[in-house]
């Protein structure tokens, strides 16, 4: 495993000290980190978080403000061209040439880097992604998620060394989203390295080697998803409705709690440091108020927690839905309400 | 240089896979031509109808009638009573009254002859013509009767003189309106989009240098304009016969297309360059496009416009392609007879295009 500071030997992407400011805004504030060759390496944030940004420093797309950054051995700046040349890349929502078959966009994108794919060759990568039935298909026919996996298999034409996924299932719903986690670890098994962002706790979870942990430009954390996880303590996510309305407060106080807010699903959810504890406590509560707990889930921590617990703030918009955003109390971390307003 | 070339050949495919953009490029110019040249070019369907009222009845009176008369873009009647034929002119029966006043034998023998003359001015296109046609042969008399050439001549003069027919002056404008057409429209909608849908953004994580995929378009929309300009002018000789002179026509027609093309596109550039999304390029594309279209003698010649609007007419680059394609190929003028018009739509081209060099942004 390449160590933080990233003075390994078989890193292939080594950033030091990078940072990228608009005006007065902080997108990147010096971070430094390592990516390993053949792992996948996913960089985790909420929207804002500088992510993007980052990954087009690394890519040659944005000059840095300050700071260093190597891909397989060659400082990306100033003059980005060689690295282009070894790295794939997949860029957030792009589209692609109308009327144009998916076979002939694979062709033309292969020549962008000097190389004169066959048919046979464009058909190949098609198939790497799932799309061998579709190369005589034009691109204004796809859907969201096969759009997004032709632009991953355009990341792959010029068998690059690492390639880099800019929140490649955003969008996407369920099912799609998991064909094409299989095909990032497709790639991963024929040994290219993977960088991609993601602002779903889950896909960082199930797909990332090692996570990073990034929020308003700065790198929170980074390590394996176990390990992050593992060092929140055994935290446990309790989500229960009630038969009828409880005041936040009196979750807050209830035994080993540490954050409780009102939830979309389950009516409320509260995270505490010993659940047995807190779900005794609970039920103590509801005895002497005369109420019932029904829909009673108890979770472990997951990765969603570890960016609660260090930044005070949700990851997904999946789960942060305006019903229950801005009403959950929080009484020992500040909170910043990305979309504000509290009830 | 490969990749050059590939992208040619992408751009190439997209073009001849749109149906739409394939409409709008090649047929459409030749059905606005044959729509154009069946309304109004027919025998007969240019010439006007002139009412003359001889109040004096000599010589020199019959002898201006028998001109008019022989002249074919006119019907010329004779009508005894004014007032009947001013009745009738503004019944819409008559485009023109011209009146030869009691007395004109005399006045033209003093040197001082004034003609009342009465025109329907609620159909500027048939009264533009009847007018310039009436007032040519007048000056023709005149220049008998003194000897003295006309110092100025109005290039309409050049079109009637080689026989009017509304076809022949339409064709070349044709061709120059659907250059411009592919340029500021085509280009302008082609790059804003690849701009908005990231399509630029994807190429420039490439090593491919984006001059390459740049050019690559741009030779297209030449391309695209010489198809065209053949096309609109093979259909025009042989379909609508239209009467072309000089050997040299298709070669001299393909020069002024390229350069014509070339400003066009740069002008197409120059509002990619400055519209931040589709919407914005569409619209400006059509405030640029519209005054072309219609003040640039497309259509019809544009000296009997308002002398107030000559100066605008003089600063549309449309007008000068529209001049040296009408000169070259109805009047089988050389390359070199308008290479002011060649310099004009040149430094255009340049112009827009050291412009969109400065402003154009990729993402």
């Amino acid at each position: 495993m390449p160590s933080l500071d990233g003075r390994n030997g078989d890193d292939v992407i080594v950033v030091d000290r990078l940072s990228k400011r608009y005006g007065d805004l902080v997108a990147v504030d010096s971070i430094s980190f390592a990516v390993a060759r053949g792992e996948v390496f996913g960089i985790l944030g909420p929207n804002g978080a500088g992510k993007t940004t980052t990954l087009e420093m690394i890519e040659g797309l944005r000059a840095p403000d300050g700071g260093n950054v190597t891909v397989d051995g060659e400082p990306v700046w100033p003059d980005p061209k060689e690295v282009k040349r070894r790295i794939g890349v997949q860029l957030q929502a792009t589209a692609l040439f109308d009327y144009q078959k998916l076979h002939e966009i694979v062709f033309v994108f292969g020549s962008c880097y000097g190389l004169r794919r066959s048919r046979a060759e464009c058909v190949a990568l098609l198939d790497r992604v799932g799309l061998a039935d579709k190369t005589d298909a034009y691109a204004n026919q796809l859907s969201g998620g096969q759009a997004q996996r032709l632009s991953i298999a355009l990341a792959l034409v010029n068998d690059p060394v690492v390639t880099f996924l800019d929140e490649p299932t955003t969008g996407l719903d369920p099912r799609a989203r998991h064909a094409l986690w299989e095909v990032i670890r497709e790639i991963r098994r024929d040994g290219t390295t993977v960088v991609l962002t993601t602002h779903y706790m889950e896909e960082a979870e199930r797909l990332c080697d090692r996570v990073a942990v990034m929020d308003l430009g700065h790198l929170m954390a980074l390590d394996t998803p176990r390990a992050l996880v593992n060092d929140l303590g055994a935290q446990a996510t309790i989500r229960f409705s009630t038969s009828e309305p409880l005041p936040l407060q009196s979750l807050c106080d209830l035994e080993a709690v540490t954050t409780c807010h009102e939830d979309e699903n389950a009516g409320y959810a509260i995270v505490a440091g010993d659940a047995q504890a807190a779900v005794v406590s609970l039920l103590a509560l509801a005895h002497e108020r005369g109420l019932q707990v029904t829909n009673l889930d108890v979770r472990g921590a997951n990765l969603e927690d570890v960016f609660m617990q260090m930044t005070g703030r949700k990851l997904s918009d999946e789960d942060d839905k305006p019903a229950d955003d801005g009403s959950a109390t929080e009484p020992k971390r500040r909170r910043f309400g990305r979309r504000g307003g509290s009830s | 240089m490969k990749t050059f070339w590939d992208f040619v050949r992408a751009d190439l495919q997209m073009t001849l896979r749109n149906k739409e953009a394939l409409f709008w490029a090649f047929f459409f110019p030749i059905l606005l031509m044959g729509l154009l040249g069946v309304v109004f070019g027919q025998e007969g369907a240019f010439t006007a109808k002139l009412a003359i009222v001889d109040h004096d009845k000599g010589p020199v009176a019959s002898t201006m009638k028998a001109v008019y008369k022989q002249v074919d873009a006119l019907k010329v009647t004779e009508v005894a009573d004014e007032q009947e034929a001013m009745a009738a002119l503004r019944d819409g029966d008559y485009a023109a009254v011209l009146v030869l006043p009691a007395g004109l034998q005399r006045s033209w023998k003093a040197g001082s002859v004034e003609l009342p003359y009465y025109y329907d001015d609620s159909s500027p296109v048939e009264s533009g013509t009847v007018n310039s046609v009436v007032a040519q042969v007048a000056r023709s008399f005149e220049e008998k009767a003194t000897g003295v050439a006309p110092k100025l001549a109005l290039r309409a003069q050049g079109v009637a003189a080689l026989g009017f027919d509304y076809i022949d002056f339409l064709m070349p404008g044709i061709i120059a309106l659907a250059i411009m057409t592919n340029g500021i429209y085509g280009v302008s909608a082609t790059f804003v989009t690849y701009r908005q849908k990231g399509v630029l953004r994807r190429l420039k994580a490439t090593p491919l240098p984006l001059g390459s995929f740049v050019s690559a378009n741009v030779l297209v929309h030449l391309i695209r304009s010489l198809i065209t300009a053949g096309l609109v002018l093979v259909v025009g000789v042989v379909l609508f016969g239209v009467h072309v002179t000089g050997a040299e026509v298709l070669l001299k027609t393909a020069v002024l297309s390229l350069i014509g093309s070339g400003a066009f596109v740069a002008l197409g550039f120059y509002i990619a360059a400055i519209a931040r999304n589709t919407e914005i390029a569409a619209a400006l594309a059509q405030v640029i496009a519209t005054p072309m279209m219609f003040l640039s003698g497309v259509f019809f010649p544009m000296e009997n416009a308002p002398a107030w609007i000559q100066p605008i007419i003089k600063v549309l680059p449309l007008t000068y392609l529209v001049n040296a394609l009408r000169d070259v190929i109805i009047k089988d003028r050389t390359l070199w007879f308008v290479r002011w018009d060649i310099l004009i739509l040149t430094a255009t081209g340049l112009l827009f295009l050291g412009l969109s060099v400065r402003y154009f942004r990729w993402e």
